[in-house]
C-alpha cells in the first residue's frame, strides 16, 4: 500500500512523537508566537471569573440537543463531575502549557468522545459558544487599551483553534481506527469473496467467475474502469477478458506485449498489488498509453497467479486521484486467488479430460478389440464393432454378448468354472455369429481382476482359412506325389501285361475270336497307360525350354498333330487378327495347349467344324487369343469348373487335359478363361504376359 | 543278330524269349541279374544286348559299363525310369538304346531295326 507521509500508520498514532509532531504543525499553522505565551495569566486573570457562567450555559445548551444530551448517562451527578472537568480544561486551554501531558490529556478527550458517541459536530458547536462567550467578556475590558485587547482576543483564537485542531485529529483517528472492522463495505466484500469461491469449486466456466469478479469489484471500490487481462505466455500478450467502464470494443481485445510494456512486467513480478495513487506522479513507472486515453488517474493492479504459474492481471482504474485503503488491495488481491485457483484447476481439469480423451481415442483406435467388463456391464472399442458388426450400445451387457457366441458353454467354463486367481491372463478362441450371420473365429485374450475383466480381442478367421488352405494344398500335393509315385510304379505292371498279351498274340490265328478279346484287352491297357501318362503330366512339375515361336506355327502345328481325329470329317481351323505375334514359349508345351482345345472342339461339335482364333496385342505387355467353335458351348457351371483335374463332360478321357492346359498356360504368365456361351460355341480366352512376348 | 537279355521279371525273360526269334533274332542267353549279364557276355560274345535297369545283384546299367571294358556290344536299355544323365551325354560308349516301359513290340522292332542297318561303330539311334 502506498504510504503517505502525512498520515499515521497504526502504530504511531497513539504514539507521544506523533501527537507532538502533529502539534508543532498545528502551532506554525496557527502561527503561534511568542506573544501568544505572553497572554497565558492576562488570559486567565481576565476570564476565570466568567467561567461558571459559561459552564452553566454550556450544560444549559445541552439539554436544548438531544443528540449530544444522549451520550450523558450518568444524571446530574455526571453533569457535576463534566463540570469540574470543564472548568479544568477551561483554564488549561488559556494557561496553554504546552507539554506532553497537556497533549496527551487533549488527545483523551477525542477518544472520549468517540467512545461515548459524541459527535465532532456537536464539540465544534460547543467551542464556538465558548469562544463568543469569552470574545465578549473581552470585548467588554474598555479598560485596555485596544491594541492589547486585539492581541488577547487573537491570541484566545488561537489557544481555541489549537485545542479544537488537537481534539478533532485524535477524533478522526480513533474514529476512522474502530470504523474499520465495522466497515460494511469489507462485509460486503468478503460476502462476494464467498460466493465467488462457492461459484468456483461449484465449477462455473472461467468467463462467468472473470464477470462476476469485475462486477463485484467495479461495485465494491466504485470503480470507474475495471478489467481482466488473461496473460498469453506463449505470445506474450494480454487479452481483455472481461471489463468494465471500458469501451464496448474493449473486450477481446489483445494488448502489449511482456517486456515492451515495463507496467504490466512490474504486476507480474510483483508479488503483491501495485497500487498508483496519480498516474502522473509515478515517473517511475510507464502511463500505458490505454489508461491516459481513459484518463485514468488511478489505478490498482495485481497479478492473477500462483506459485509457477502467471495467468494474468486484475484492476481497478479511478478518473480521480485516490488513496488506496488496505482494504481495497486485500479484496482485489483475494479475488485474484480465487480466479488464480479457478484457473489452476480447470487447468488441470482440462489435461485430465484431455489424457482420459487421447486413453479413450487410443483404446477406441487399437486395431485389436478392446473389451471392458465390470458388473456385468460391456464396454467395447470400434475394432469390437466392426468386428461383430453390433454397435457399442447392442453389445452393453454380457448377456448381449454371450448372445453372440455360437459354443457358449466353451466361454463360460473357461472363466467361471475353473475360478483363476485374480490378476491372471487367460487365452482363449471362441466362434461369433456377426450381426450378418457370418461366423467368425476370435482369439481372446482374458485379463481379470477382482473387479473388472479386459479382454482383446483378435478376429483370426482369415488365418485360420489360410492355415486350412496350407494344409489342404499339403495334402494335395502328398496325393499329387502319391499318384505319381503309383503311375511310375505301374510302367513295370504294365510292361508285363503287354509282354504276356504279345506273346499270347502268338498262340492264335489272326482273325480268331481269341485274337479280338486280346485286341480289347490290348485297347483297356492302351487306355491305362494314357491314364497314367496324362496323370503324371499334370502332376510332374512343368519345367519350360523356352524360345520364340511365331504363335501362327504354333497353332499350325497342333492342327496338325489333330488329324487322326478329323479324318473323314468336315472340319477347319482359320487364325485372324494380329498373326505375326511372336511368343517367348515351350514349343512342345505350348502345342499341348493348343492341341488340347482344338481336340475338344473336335470332340464337342459335329460337322461342319468351324474352329476360329483371333489375335490381338493388347497394350504392349499381352497377348491375347480368343479362340471359338461352332459346336454346343457350355453353360457358367461347365466354365467354372472346366480347369479343374478330372472334370470332364466327355464319357472318355482324363479330365486332365484343360487342367493340364491351364498350368502350362500359367507357367507362361498368362491364364486361361474358358466363356459361357451355350448354344452359341465355346469361347477360351488365352491371355499371355508378353514379358517373353515380341512383334515382328 | 545275336542277343543276351537280361530283366529280373520272368514274364519279360519269356518275352524276350519267345518274340525276339519271332523277329528273326536269337537269343544267347537269358540273365535275372546285371551279374549274371555279365557273366554270360563273358562266355558267349552278342551282338546286342537287351536290359533292364533295376536289377538284382548288380543294376542294368553298371553290369553294362563293366561288359564295355571288355567288348564293346551296342544295347537297348529298357526301363520304367528316366534315361540316367550319364547315359543321355553318351559319350565314349558304345551305342545305346533307351527306351521307356512299357513298349510293344513294334516298338522293339523299330530299336532293333536302327541296330541292325547301322554298324556299330556307325550311327547314334537316339532314346525314345
Amino acid at each position: 500500500m502506498e504510504s503517505d507521509p502525512t498520515l499515521p500508520s497504526a502504530t504511531e498514532v497513539n504514539s507521544d512523537q506523533y501527537v507532538g509532531r502533529r502539534f508543532e504543525e498545528f502551532k506554525r499553522y496557527i502561527d503561534w508566537k511568542a506573544d501568544d505565551d505572553g497572554c497565558s495569566q492576562q488570559l486567565l486573570k481576565l476570564l476565570q471569573p466568567h467561567f461558571e457562567g459559561m459552564i452553566a450555559d454550556f450544560y444549559q445548551e445541552i439539554l436544548n440537543h438531544p443528540a449530544a444530551l444522549r451520550v450523558i448517562t450518568g444524571g446530574e451527578r455526571q453533569i457535576e463531575r463534566l463540570k469540574v472537568s470543564l472548568r479544568d480544561w477551561l483554564a488549561e486551554a488559556l494557561l496553554a502549557q504546552h507539554d506532553a501531558a497537556y497533549l496527551e490529556k487533549r488527545w483523551r478527550i477525542g477518544r472520549k468522545h468517540v467512545d461515548i458517541g459524541l459527535d465532532q459536530v456537536y464539540v465544534n458547536a460547543a467551542f464556538a459558544r465558548i469562544r463568543g462567550q469569552m470574545g465578549s467578556v473581552l470585548e467588554k475590558r474598555d479598560d485596555l487599551p485596544v491594541a492589547q485587547r486585539e492581541l488577547l482576543q487573537r491570541s484566545l483564537n488561537k489557544r481555541l483553534d489549537l485545542e479544537l485542531a488537537v481534539m478533532s485529529d485524535s477524533y478522526y483517528k480513533e474514529f476512522q481506527s474502530r470504523q474499520i472492522p465495522v466497515n460494511h463495505a469489507r462485509l460486503g466484500q468478503q460476502k462476494r469473496l464467498a460466493i465467488l469461491s462457492r461459484d468456483a469449486l461449484a465449477g462455473a466456466s472461467l468467463d462467468v467467475l472473470y464477470d462476476q469478479a469485475i462486477a463485484y469489484l467495479t461495485e465494491s471500490l466504485q470503480a470507474d474502469y475495471c478489467e481482466l487481462l488473461r496473460f498469453d505466455p506463449e505470445k506474450e500478450t494480454f487479452c481483455f477478458a472481461s471489463a468494465s467502464g471500458w469501451p464496448k470494443d474493449t473486450l477481446g481485445k489483445t494488448t502489449k506485449a511482456l517486456g515492451v510494456d515495463s507496467y504490466f512486467e512490474m504486476v507480474l513480478s510483483s508479488n503483491d498489488s501495485l497500487e498508483v495513487d496519480d498516474h502522473h506522479l509515478r515517473t517511475d513507472l510507464e502511463y500505458p498509453a490505454l489508461f491516459q486515453q481513459q484518463r485514468i488517474v488511478s489505478s490498482i493492479h495485481v497479478a492473477i497467479r500462483n506459485e509457477s504459474d502467471v495467468y494474468g492481471i486484475l484492476a481497478v482504474h479511478f478518473q480521480q486521484h485516490r488513496q488506496f485503503q488496505a482494504s481495497d488491495h486485500d479484496f482485489l488481491v483475494s479475488l485474484a486467488n480465487v480466479l488464480a485457483n479457478a484457473i489452476h484447476r480447470k487447468g488441470i481439469e482440462n489435461q485430465q479430460r484431455q489424457s482420459e480423451h487421447q486413453l479413450r481415442r487410443l483404446i477406441d483406435r487399437l486395431p485389436a478389440g478392446a473389451v471392458y467388463v465390470v458388473n456385468n456391464k460391456l464396454q467395447v472399442n470400434q475394432a469390437v464393432e466392426m468386428m461383430t458388426g453390433y454397435s457399442r450400445d447392442q453389445l452393453s451387457s454380457l448377456d448381449a454378448w454371450k448372445n453372440l457366441l455360437v459354443d457358449p458353454e466353451v466361454d463360460e467354463s473357461s472363466s467361471s468354472a475353473t475360478e483363476p486367481p485374480a490378476g491372471k491372463i487367460q487365452q482363449s478362441e471362441i466362434h461369433i455369429q456377426r450381426a450378418d450371420g457370418e461366423r467368425r473365429t476370435i482369439a481372446k485374450l482374458k485379463f481379470e481382476s477382482a473387479i473388472d475383466e479386459i479382454w482383446l480381442l483378435h478376429d483370426i478367421t482369415d488365418s485360420e482359412d489360410q492355415r486350412r488352405q496350407q494344409l489342404q494344398a499339403e495334402r494335395l500335393a502328398a496325393i499329387g506325389q502319391m499318384i505319381t509315385g503309383i503311375a511310375h510304379e505301374s510302367r513295370n505292371a504294365l510292361q508285363r501285361i503287354q509282354a504276356c498279351t504279345e506273346m499270347l498274340e502268338l498262340e492264335f490265328e489272326p482273325e480268331s475270336e481269341e485274337m479280338k478279346l486280346i485286341g480289347r484287352l490290348q485297347q483297356a491297357q492302351d487306355d491305362l497307360q494314357w491314364l497314367f501318362d496324362e496323370v503324371r503330366s499334370y502332376a510332374a512339375p512343368i519345367v519350360l525350354e523356352t524360345r520364340q515361336l511365331d504363335l501362327i506355327t504354333i497353332c499350325n502345328k497342333a492342327w496338325g498333330q489333330t488329324e487322326p481325329l478329323r479324318r473323314d470329317r468336315d472340319a477347319e481351323f482359320e487364325m485372324a487378327g494380329q498373326l505375326d505375334v511372336s511368343l517367348l514359349a515351350d514349343e512342345f508345351r505350348m502345342i499341348q495347349v493348343f492341341r488340347n482345345l482344338l481336340e475338344n472342339s473336335l470332340a464337342a461339335t459335329n460337322d461342319p467344324v468351324r474352329i476360329y482364333a483371333e489375335v490381338a496385342v493388347v497394350g504392349h505387355s499381352q497377348v491375347v487369343v480368343t479362340v471359338t467353335d461352332n459346336g454346343p458351348g457350355f453353360d457358367d457351371t461347365v466354365a467354372r469348373r472346366m480347369l479343374d483335374p478330372f472334370y470332364t463332360t466327355k464319357t472318355k478321357g482324363s479330365g486332365l487335359g484343360m487342367a493340364i492346359a491351364s498350368r502350362i498356360v500359367e507357367a507362361h504368365g498368362g491364364v486361361i478363361t474358358p466363356v459361357s456361351q451355350p448354344g452359341k460355341g465355346a469361347k477360351f480366352i488365352i491371355s499371355i504376359a508378353t514379358s517373353g512376348t515380341q512383334l515382328h | 543278330m545275336r542277343i543276351i537279355v537280361a530283366d529280373d521279371e520272368q514274364d519279360m525273360r519269356d518275352y524276350f524269349t519267345k518274340i525276339l526269334p519271332h523277329l528273326g533274332h536269337e537269343v544267347l542267353a537269358v540273365a535275372g541279374d546285371g551279374k549274371s549279364l555279365v557273366e554270360s557276355c563273358r562266355k558267349s560274345s552278342p551282338d546286342l544286348i537287351i536290359t533292364d535297369m533295376m536289377m538284382p545283384e548288380l543294376n542294368g546299367d553298371i553290369a553294362l559299363q563293366e561288359i564295355w571294358q571288355e567288348q564293346p556290344v551296342p544295347a537297348i536299355i529298357i526301363s520304367a525310369y528316366q534315361c540316367p544323365e550319364w547315359l543321355e551325354q553318351r559319350t565314349g560308349i558304345p551305342t545305346v538304346c533307351y527306351l521307356n516301359k512299357p513298349i510293344n513290340r513294334s516298338q522293339l522292332q523299330a530299336a532293333l531295326q536302327t541296330f541292325g542297318v547301322s554298324d556299330s561303330a556307325g550311327n547314334h539311334p537316339g532314346k525314345d
